[in-house]
């Protein structure tokens, strides 16, 4: 981290080989389009490289750049004008993206799509501020201090929003099953 | 599911407690309320959504990172590579040679990485009239002597700047910031 800041660009590098897929999976949950997520990651890279020599907290990097990713993710959805063309809807996957999977039985493969789909699709209704908390608590596995750190909010706001997230997630599945 | 607030549940019981308790038998209160009962069916979908989404992501090709997008980023910081002002390495009437500051930090970090057991991490130097003054901040390993390691830092930077600036090296601070396993 330390070089990173110095301008060592290939202590970035680690940096940013050991963040993108998690930023990546982050920003494509956040934003339903895989294209505006990679532009979200790479523009967030790129403004932490620019700034990083400001970061007075070098152990704070991950919430700095969960942060950075985050709003960067909310500027490309307000300035969205177009319809989404690359959900990650399975069903509408490339065809090399299903063989890369392990073998399984094609019923239970289409239930499984069918699943996802369906989850998908719960957590993209939510408010992005929820959905953001719900994320970064239940799929990343964060701490609400983590998570506080990147949302820029209190503890107890955080821990509000991931419990409306789960109440509304509560009642769309409940709705499903 | 009812809360009355943000996360209590209509029967004053916290969503987090029955969150937390999911894997857990429920208690006598979770077993014959009927809030709870409900509460607890509805998080454990939550939960196994949750689960889903994070196999998913874990096992999908879908959702593993495009090979460009590393490189691309790499691409942009090292066009962007923040050089910093230039260090006048020797002074000539018929031109002076000089080094970015961050190519002789990038020098001075590569030779105390070579003294072992020490990965350097900030460099910085400070030019005045008698000569150049540097900074290291390094992280050592456990088991090395602080003092040692430092002498030894001193002694591989000043036989790098030696055979490059036209000046003495005045000093070599050495901080050791941190410390790591082998």
């Amino acid at each position: 981290m330390s070089r990173a800041q110095d301008g060592d660009v290939e202590a970035f590098g680690v940096l940013v080989e050991e963040y993108t897929p998690r930023l990546y999976r982050f920003a494509v949950r956040m934003m339903s389009d895989r294209t505006e997520a990679e532009d979200a990651v790479q523009d967030g890279f790129v403004q932490a490289w620019r700034n990083l020599p400001g970061l007075t907290n070098p152990a704070a990097f991950s919430s700095w750049i969960y942060r950075i990713v985050r709003n960067r993710c909310a500027e490309i959805s307000r300035q969205r004008t177009r319809h989404k063309v690359d959900t990650y809807d399975p069903s509408e996957l490339p065809d090399e993206a299903h063989t890369q999977r392990p073998p399984v039985d094609p019923a239970d493969q289409s239930m499984q799509d069918a699943t996802m789909a369906q989850l998908n699709l719960l957590v993209s209704q939510l408010p992005e501020d929820l959905r953001a908390c719900w994320l970064l608590a239940d799929v990343e596995g964060m701490s609400y201090a983590e998570i506080a750190a990147i949302v820029l909010t209190p503890v107890s706001t955080v821990r509000g929003r991931i419990a409306r997230s789960r109440q509304q997630l509560a009642e769309g599945l409940r709705a499903w099953h | 599911m009812a809360l009355d607030h943000d996360d209590v549940l209509a029967c004053g019981r916290d969503l987090q407690t029955v969150w937390d308790s999911i894997g857990e038998p429920p208690d006598e209160h979770q077993r014959n309320c009927p809030t709870c009962i409900d509460a607890r069916a509805s998080v454990e979908r939550v939960q196994l959504a949750a689960t889903q989404i994070r196999e998913f992501d874990r096992t999908d090709a879908s959702m593993r990172p495009p090979m460009t997008l590393v490189e691309s980023i790499m691409n942009i910081a090292r066009s962007e590579v923040r050089r910093g002002r230039s260090v006048v390495l020797v002074h000539d009437i018929a031109g002076d040679v000089s080094a970015s500051e961050a190519a002789l930090a990038q020098s001075v970090r590569e030779a105390v990485d070579a003294v072992g057991g020490v990965r350097a991490q900030r460099v910085s130097f400070e030019e005045n009239p008698e000569g150049m003054q540097v900074r290291v901040k390094l992280a050592m390993a456990l088991g090395n002597r602080a003092t040692e390691v430092s002498e030894q830092v001193q002694a591989a930077v000043h036989r790098l700047l030696g055979r490059q600036l036209d000046r003495p090296v005045l000093g070599v601070d050495v901080d050791v910031e941190d410390v790591y396993e082998q």
